[in-house]
């Protein structure tokens, strides 16, 4: 009986190494990509039996025409609540928003079809709607977007493709290869506040790590307690107050309920300000449409990918072809807001001040003094329009409509502002 | 001994009757009420275009070549092609006339004094309709139709033509017919523009054919202010009709819708609109109060008289005559009264105020307030 058990525990010790003899990809693919196979032997698939084809599939021709590629859904085939949260979450939102096909724009790629479409083929692959990835060549796109965000459909992006240790995954650095950089520098941020100085300082279990605020208990949805988008305007309240209820629960792991909720809380407040100084310079950049004045306007440059010949202000605005005055908008809403909102809910005060809101503020001076100098240059005077070339009546009835119709003023402000022009017009001698 | 000579000669005389009958000028009208006058006037094509001379005494017509008449005296062939379209300038000293080919169209203004040849161009397309802004410059529609496998391109291009200056154009209608609908349409195509242009000559009213693969063809009546390029679209129509006719005032269009009424609406929807019988061809006096449906003349909103047939016809400025075309026969009616067109001088602030309503600057009911208000000054 002790050697039958003996021997019974011998096998199951050896089990995944026959296994991995009896794969039939092995003796070849350790020649060809060893460092795939070796990563593979220590992975806990080969405990679990789950061999190259399992994922893969054994179509060796689909496999090189890479039309059989391992994507989520394969993943999610045995990890399914991984799976479903993943892809309920932000990361597995991606670039996905419903996007329109580039074959019509002028001086396009052609190359850049395979990012949407399998090679022959009309059906899109993907529903990608970002501007300025639509303005990226081949190279710049799949390098520069796609990398990160492939997140949507690659496990491998936090897991590796052959590895399962959980280790890289747990590991806060993986996080870094993405959310950094001037447009999103989370990783800085944490890495150089509290609980980052504390998690190298004192260990993980003193301070947390991204995995443990944002995929606490081990969830692949990182969008929990998140209240607003990456446009940062908050969500609607109802979903707003679950949300932060959600991150009340992760951060009462450590602290008191009401200590987390008066900091979340004051994270809000800033997020409000500064969307406060956002809408001042984006209202000054309208106007400054509004009246013709920006260099080059809207309608002489090369069409915008996804709206045309029109003023873009929001997310989908673009950082070439446009304005100086609008790549200093662009510059504030994408680096100094993100800098400011986030540095303020990852406690990091630098970040939120110096980074951010300093540098906001200033923004918006520069963005006054350009739309001030624009003004001066077409002869209009800076403060009220009483410049030595007032604008024609034509343009100012124009301006007025457009600040109507973008909400700037109200209809009864509108009505009468006509009125004003309108009268003078008609008192005027002809 | 059997009467040959006698026989043969009655024969000849009926015969000679018979032709002489045949030949005799029946005309085109049973029953003329009496305070109208109908004067024939000479024998044309009975495709012919008419355009009158702003001074209501000449006219022009297409027939064998270009030839011009005054309503007391003959008719004179004054230029040797026959146009497509013709067009008196406001001042009547220019006279615009276009020569459609197959795939270009030459534009020539001829000086009214002498018919020399002041100025030509060639414009892509088909050319049938013309209009002057001022005596400088042309507004021309030009129809371009290209044809492939699926169907073709039907486009209709609207050029500014002021002389010695670059030619300005903009698409007005661009669509992809089926080649079935190109088929059923035939030469009718080139035909399809009724451009008209207003009393203060700041806007266009023509007829936009969609034609397209997806959604059917569909029919509008179309204004467009030629400054700004804004367009309003004023009903749905048929495709067998002729376009908007502008009023007087500037302001309304009569029109067809070309199954179920005529109407007589302004322009901007602000005032009640005014129905007549269906008809396909319509005409209008500068005053409004005469209106042509088909052959039937229509005096304030009533029934005048009719025609036996009227195969095209225009109202002299004035609003005094009528001149239409009868079977190749070109005829004068005179004695009608119109009413003077209520609206106010063209002045700039008045054109000023139309272009922002044509931008939507100023709503219509402002428009109107604001010219009362220059009314009253």
């Amino acid at each position: 009986m002790r050697c039958l058990l003996i021997v019974f525990i011998t096998l199951l010790c050896c089990s995944p190494v026959l296994a991995t003899e009896t794969d039939p990809c092995i003796e070849c693919h350790r020649q060809k990509t060893p460092a795939a196979v070796l990563q593979w032997q220590q992975s806990a698939h080969v405990g679990a039996g789950v061999g190259c084809a399992d994922c893969h599939g054994s179509d060796h021709e689909r496999l090189l025409s890479k039309e059989d590629m391992v994507d989520a859904a394969v993943c999610g085939k045995c990890h399914q609540d991984e799976f479903a949260e993943h892809t309920g979450s932000r990361h597995g939102m991606g670039l996905h928003a419903g996007w329109g096909c580039t074959r019509n724009l002028a001086g396009r790629d052609p190359a850049e079809c395979r990012f949407c479409h399998e090679e022959g083929s009309t059906l899109p692959v993907s529903k990608v709607q970002c501007a300025r990835f639509l303005k990226q060549s081949s190279e710049m796109g799949a390098l520069g977007c796609n990398r990160c965000h492939q997140v949507e459909n690659n496990c491998a992006s936090c897991h590796s493709n052959h590895l399962t240790d959980a280790r890289i995954s747990e590991d806060p650095k993986i996080c870094a290869k993405c959310h950094m950089g001037p447009d999103h520098p989370q990783w800085e941020m944490w890495e150089t506040s509290l609980h980052g100085t504390l998690y190298y300082s004192a260990g993980p279990e003193v301070g947390p790590s991204c995995q443990n605020c944002h995929m606490s208990s081990g969830t692949h949805d990182v969008s929990i307690g998140l209240t607003s988008p990456p446009s940062m305007k908050p969500y609607p309240q109802e979903q707003q107050l679950q949300q932060r209820q959600a991150m009340i629960a992760i951060c009462s792991q450590c602290h008191a309920p009401e200590f987390a909720n008066r900091e979340l809380s004051a994270a809000d407040i800033i997020r409000q300000q500064s969307l406060d100084i956002i809408k001042q310079a984006v209202d000054v950049v309208q106007d400054i449409n509004d009246r013709n004045l920006l260099d080059p306007k809207p309608s002489d440059r090369p069409a915008h990918p996804l709206r045309g010949h029109e003023l873009v202000t929001d997310g989908q605005m673009l950082y070439e072809d446009y304005s100086h005055l609008e790549r200093l908008l662009f510059k504030m809403k994408k680096y100094s807001l993100a800098k400011t909102v986030k540095g303020a809910y990852h406690q990091n005060p630098a970040y939120t001040h110096w980074y951010g809101n300093a540098e906001l503020k200033m923004d918006l001076v520069d963005i006054r003094s350009e739309a001030s100098r624009l003004k001066q240059g077409a002869g209009e005077s800076s403060v009220d329009g009483k410049g030595a070339n007032k604008p024609s009546i034509d343009d100012a009835l124009k301006i007025l409509k457009k600040k109507f119709e973008r909400g700037a003023i109200s209809q009864q402000e509108y009505d009468s502002a006509k009125k004003v022009l309108m009268q003078k017009y008609l008192e005027s001698s002809e | 001994m059997f009467p040959y000579r006698t026989v043969v000669s009655k024969i000849l005389l009926i015969f000679i009757l018979l032709l002489l009958a045949s030949c005799a000028v029946v005309p085109p009208v049973s029953k003329l009420p009496e305070q109208y006058t109908l004067t024939r006037l000479d024998k044309v094509s009975s495709v012919s275009k008419i355009a009158w001379h702003p001074d209501s005494q000449q006219y022009a017509v297409s027939s064998g070549g270009l030839v011009v008449g005054r309503i007391d005296g003959p008719i004179h062939r004054v230029h040797s092609i026959e146009p497509a379209a013709i067009a008196w300038s406001p001042t009547g000293s220019l006279l615009a006339i276009s020569d459609p080919d197959q795939e270009q169209s030459k534009i020539r203004i001829l000086a009214t004094d002498d018919w020399r040849v002041l100025a030509e161009i060639e414009l892509p397309g088909q050319v049938r309709d013309l209009a002057w802004r001022d005596d400088e410059q042309l507004v021309l529609a030009s129809v371009h139709l290209s044809y492939y496998s699926f169907g073709g391109n039907y486009k209709v291009q609207l050029y500014h033509w002021r002389q010695n200056e670059e030619l300005v154009s903009a698409t007005i209608v661009d669509s992809s017919p089926l080649k079935s609908t190109l088929d059923s349409l035939g030469k009718q195509i080139y035909d399809t523009v009724n451009l008209q242009i207003s009393p203060f000559r700041d806007e266009v009213a023509f007829t936009r054919y969609s034609l397209t693969p997806n959604a059917g063809n569909h029919y509008r009546l179309v204004v467009r202010n030629l400054d700004t390029g804004r367009e309003r679209v004023v009903a749905k129509i048929t495709n067998e009709t002729n376009g908007g006719h502008y009023f007087g005032d500037g302001d309304s269009l009569f029109y067809t819708d070309g199954y179920r009424q005529s109407l007589a609406k302004t322009i901007w929807d602000t005032a009640p609109y005014e129905a007549y019988p269906a008809g396909l061809n319509l005409e209008i006096s500068p005053g409004g109060r005469y209106k042509l449906i088909d052959r039937q003349l229509f005096k304030d909103r009533n029934a005048d008289f009719s025609f036996d047939r009227i195969d095209s016809a225009a109202f002299s400025p004035d609003g005094s005559k009528m001149l239409f075309i009868t079977d190749g026969i070109l005829y004068l009616l005179t004695g009608l009264k119109d009413i003077q067109p209520e609206r106010l001088p063209i002045s700039q602030r008045l054109l000023d105020l139309r272009r922002w309503r044509s931008e939507e600057l100023i709503t219509p009911q402002e428009f109107i307030n604001y010219v009362e208000q220059m009314e009253n000054q």
